[in-house]
């Protein structure tokens, strides 16, 4: 946490705009996302007729991206525990309660897409890439 | 509750400077129009999308024999283009600040631009349509589809622009502030999207 | 509650009253831009187009009662499956949730008196209303869509669709696209912008929460269909090649870019059911909502997870292994929020204390059909299996699970739990008890089967089949079904419509309901609220001291706004009180707008370019008629 303390000095949770409380609540989500847009196109492109001779080694790749992106969910579950564990309630008036309910959102949705990634990337990397399915 | 103000009230340049001063979201209406840009993105995004997803389909690209494009016009002008943003975020500054005068002429001079960069643009389009045809091949058909959309939107733009330019040289009130930054915040998403478009069509030759 | 208005008040109420005075007539019906009145504009356009999906299903199950009926030729047949889809989904169920529930109910669940853009809501009523038109052109002369809702390349390509029939298809969804886009942007700008002071996201009513997910989820969908729709068109009109293997073109991107769109577009259709069923809970268990973080983001989740797992329609069109994982892991982890759900709602049932209305009995019998579909559902995420069921009844019976059981039962349980604050009078219990038991059973005896059916091998989207098969005996319970559902159904609307007139007067809170609304009179004035609410959580109507305080605020005139057609703005996420809005009154410009559209679109069918062209003008010339009167003009 203290990497975020400059973060946290210039903008609080408080404020609405705080990106640390938007981070934890959407990085997960957007690393899957990165991960799904990524991956797809990279699984079109190396199974097509043209990108096949480009060599594009896909369980690289997919370690890779699937690595990141799980990191990056981690990192945002354990901003929304850090967050949740400052404030507590979320039937306090804003902007506690606020900061409450989203860190609260954010630890389910850190573990969920968290799983999903993992899911996702172990499919991947275990079946034979470019067969039809 | 007295100090919340009543927006559309305001007219004349102090007024409207004050309340943009003292509201601390965005207003409603450039919500709304960040909503439909961020569909109008989507669009794009699904066009881009197709183009490359057709390109990975076969070995050959451009299809059929087709030229591969030029790259330089194309380059310049999506830079003449996405150089306008510059009088269109000092055009809203001024405003912001009172001075509706400044605020209309430097609206004047992106639209000036831009128009231009449309004529331009058609222009090498029509050249295009003499070597190739939308309907000659997918290539053909996504490359015109493609920057056809770029263009009805730069269109699209330009039609915003003569309205405010109609419009600020009455005077300036709330709603027409929130306009001139709606119509910046437009110009900006064109600009952005016209660099991809540009890099899409430019592709085979980069 | 208090027995003897002060006179302050009443000045007040009679000022509140002149100021927001709807316009008498038919011309005040035409120049609307009362959410209130737009919401229930909608609601009969969308029952009509109900009534006609309807007709075409009965259609479909009359020719499928026995084998080898010629009730339906095999073109017609194709007609009426394809029509029945479409004017359900885009015509009936999403301007049904989003047009007349979630306009009605927005500003009032967040104590608004309008939408963020009150003249573009009626603008999206109106391109609503030419666009189901459109298309029911093309119906009744004989140009009805054939190639199914999903309309896949190549049938429906010139080649072997040569009528106009899918260029109606198309340019109706177009249409009908662009309202639908206006009301998810109105929607989303209201809920962010218009909540009352102090109603922070984490005292937002959970009604709220669904009707925010719909509507992103539908800005970043309908660009995906409209992106299908008009390289269709222009392949079909123009000669462009986009579809056609020969020319380097590729089936396979239709149905990319229409199921990028229609996966979102089924979870489009539920997620407003949710927001239904979990209004009227608490209201009938006398309990809040368990978990009330988790169910908020599972209605997030599900609108978001569902643009990972479109191309779990496609698993059986040759995709690479290395496609296709990526949309089974999302499919089978998209059951978890579902699931969230489905817990939290139970235990709120199982830990509250339970009155068996007709409203409740509607979410009950949700509950079981969504299970049910949700259950039949997840087994399409595993791919061998989906492989072997694709094409079959069982994919139907799924979906109708889920769209049907699931999505429309609370829409008809939500018709009975506000009817009273819609229309100030009480439906009759003992008929509406009934109306959902012979809707229940009626759609438990119709798609039960088609389960069993489609494991048997029986194909879906088939005119008839032959009587060797062993499918006869199931096929006529299930048409026999369809007519007791249809049955069901009548006597809902005939027990809505005979209430209306002869039913008894309700208060302004029959229900003791949790959410706002219900503290307004019934129906509420056009002016929603005469105090802007005080809000410390969600469910405002619990919360005595502060109604309380609105009625002191309303006696000594605090926070009336009374000085024009005014409502509150606040910050998105904290709700301060930022601003004072001028809200527009009647408009005409709606109307026009959504004719010289209705033009546009009629030339581009006819494939008059030039007039096209002439309406496109009109239509820019209309548009700038919008922004004639500013609001300090009006």
């Amino acid at each position: 946490m203290r990497a975020l303390r400059p973060i946290l000095e210039r903008i609080p949770p408080e404020s609405p705009v705080s990106p640390v409380l938007w981070f934890a609540v959407l990085g997960a989500p957007g690393a899957y996302a990165v991960q799904l847009g990524l991956g797809y196109w990279l699984a079109e492109a190396a199974c097509s007729p043209t990108g096949g001779q480009w060599g594009i080694s896909l369980s690289a790749w997919a370690i890779v991206v699937t690595a990141a992106a799980a990191l990056v969910a981690i990192a945002a579950g354990l901003t929304s525990i850090w967050l949740y564990r400052r404030t507590g309630d979320r039937h306090k008036p804003p902007p506690a309660g606020r900061i409450a309910f989203l860190a609260a959102v954010g630890m389910a949705v850190s573990s969920l897409f968290l799983a999903l990634i993992l899911m996702t990337g172990v499919g991947v990397v275990t079946f034979r890439v470019c067969n039809q399915s | 509750m007295s100090s919340v103000p009543r927006s559309m009230e305001a007219a004349g340049p102090g007024p409207v400077k004050a309340v943009d001063r003292q509201r601390q979201a965005q207003a409603s209406g450039w919500w709304g129009a960040a909503l439909l840009i961020a569909t109008e993105v989507t669009l794009f995004a699904c066009l881009i999308a197709t183009y490359f997803y057709l390109r990975f389909k076969t070995s050959e690209w451009p299809l059929g024999g087709i030229e591969k494009p030029s790259v330089t016009l194309p380059l310049v002008f999506t830079g003449m283009l996405v150089a306008t943003c510059v009088p269109m975020f000092l055009s809203v500054k001024a405003a912001k600040g009172g001075a509706v005068r400044a605020a209309w002429s430097l609206l004047l001079l992106a639209t000036v631009v831009q128009a231009t960069y449309l004529g331009l643009q058609i222009h090498l389009m029509v050249d295009d349509l003499h070597s190739f045809s939308p309907q000659a091949n997918a290539y053909g058909s996504i490359y015109y589809a493609l920057i056809t959309t770029h263009h009805a939107h730069v269109a699209v733009g330009l039609a915003i622009d003569a309205w405010l330019l109609w419009k600020l040289a009455r005077g300036i009130t709330n709603y027409r502030l929130i306009a001139l930054r709606v119509a910046a915040f437009y110009w900006y998403f064109v600009s952005v999207t016209a660099i991809a478009v540009v890099l899409t069509q430019l592709y085979p030759s980069l | 509650m208090t027995v003897s208005t002060p006179p302050a008040t009443t000045v007040r109420l009679n000022r509140l009253e002149r100021i927001w005075k709807e316009s008498p007539g038919v011309l005040g019906w035409l120049t609307t831009v009362d959410h209130k009145r737009i919401g229930i504009l909608y609601f009969f356009t969308s029952l009509f187009f109900f009534g006609a999906g309807g007709v075409e299903a009965l259609a479909i199950r009359t020719q499928l009662i026995g084998p080898n009926q010629s009730t339906l030729s095999p073109a017609t047949f194709n007609e009426m499956m394809s029509t029945h889809g479409t004017t359900m989904i885009f015509f009936f169920v999403v301007p049904m949730s989003l047009g007349a529930f979630g306009n009605y109910l927005i500003p009032l669940m967040i104590g608004a008196r309008d939408m963020a853009f009150p003249r573009l809501n009626a603008l999206s009523f109106w391109i609503y209303l030419c666009a189901g038109s459109f298309l029911y052109v093309g119906v009744f002369t004989g140009n009805a869509p054939s190639a199914g809702w999903f309309d896949y390349v190549p049938l429906a390509s010139k080649t072997y669709s040569p009528g106009p029939g899918i260029d109606f298809y198309a340019l109706s969804l177009l249409f009908v696209g662009i309202s639908t886009t206006l009301g998810a942007i109105n929607a989303i700008v209201t809920i962010f912008k218009l909540r009352a002071p102090g109603m922070s996201l984490n005292r937002m009513p959970l009604f709220c929460f669904a009707f925010l997910a719909v509507s992103f989820a539908l800005i970043f969908a309908l660009p995906a269909l409209s992106t299908a729709l008009v390289l269709l068109e222009l392949e079909r009109l123009l000669g462009f090649h986009f579809f056609i293997p020969a020319s380097g073109g590729d089936p396979i991107l239709w149905q990319n870019l229409f199921w990028i769109f229609g996966h979102p577009e089924v979870y489009i259709i539920i997620l407003p059911a949710f927001g239904i069923a979990t209004s009227i809970i608490p209201t009938f268990v006398r309990r809040k909502m368990v978990a009330f973080p988790l169910v908020a983001l599972a209605e997030i989740l599900v609108a978001f997870l569902g643009f990972g797992v479109w191309a779990h329609h496609m698993f059986a069109v040759g995709l690479a292994s290395a496609t296709a994982i990526y949309f089974a892991a999302a499919s089978l982890v998209i059951v978890i929020p579902s699931g969230i759900q489905l817990f939290a709602w139970i235990t709120t049932i199982v830990t509250g204390t339970p009155r068996f209305k007709t409203p409740f009995l509607w979410i009950i019998g949700f509950i079981v059909l969504f299970i049910m579909g949700g259950l039949s559902g997840v087994t399409f995420a595993a791919i061998p299996f989906d492989q072997q069921t694709t094409d079959t009844y069982y994919v139907v019976a799924h979906f109708h699970y889920v769209i049907f059981g699931a999505a429309v039962f609370p829409l008809l349980g939500g018709m009975y739990y506000w009817f009273p604050k819609v229309t100030g009078r009480m439906y009759y219990e003992r008929w509406g008890k009934v109306s959902f038991w012979l809707t229940f059973i009626g759609t438990n005896v119709t798609f039960f089967p088609m389960h069993i059916l489609g494991l048997d091998g029986m194909p879906r989207r088939n005119y008839t089949y032959g009587p060797e098969m062993g499918w006869t005996g199931l096929n006529l319970i299930e048409t026999l079904g369809a007519y007791l559902l249809a049955l069901g159904l009548l006597s809902v609307f005939v027990n809505l419509a005979v209430s209306l007139f002869r039913g008894e007067k309700a208060g302004n809170d029959p229900w003791e309901g949790d959410t706002l609304e219900w503290s307004t009179t019934s129906p509420p004035p056009a002016y929603n609220y005469a105090v802007i609410p005080k809000v410390s959580s969600p469910y405002a109507m619990w919360d005595k001291e502060d109604r309380e305080e609105d009625a002191r605020n309303l006696e000594l005139g605090r926070k009336t706004l009374e000085q024009g057609h005014e409502t509150p703005a606040s910050t998105a996420v904290d709700a301060d009180w930022d601003e004072v809005l001028e809200m527009p009154s009647h408009s005409a410009w709606p109307p026009l707008v959504a004719l010289a559209m209705t033009g546009v679109f009629a030339m581009v069918l006819l494939q008059q370019w030039l007039a096209a062209a002439v309406f496109v003008g009109i239509l820019a010339l209309t548009v700038a008629g919008f922004h004639l009167k500013e609001p300090e003009e009006a």
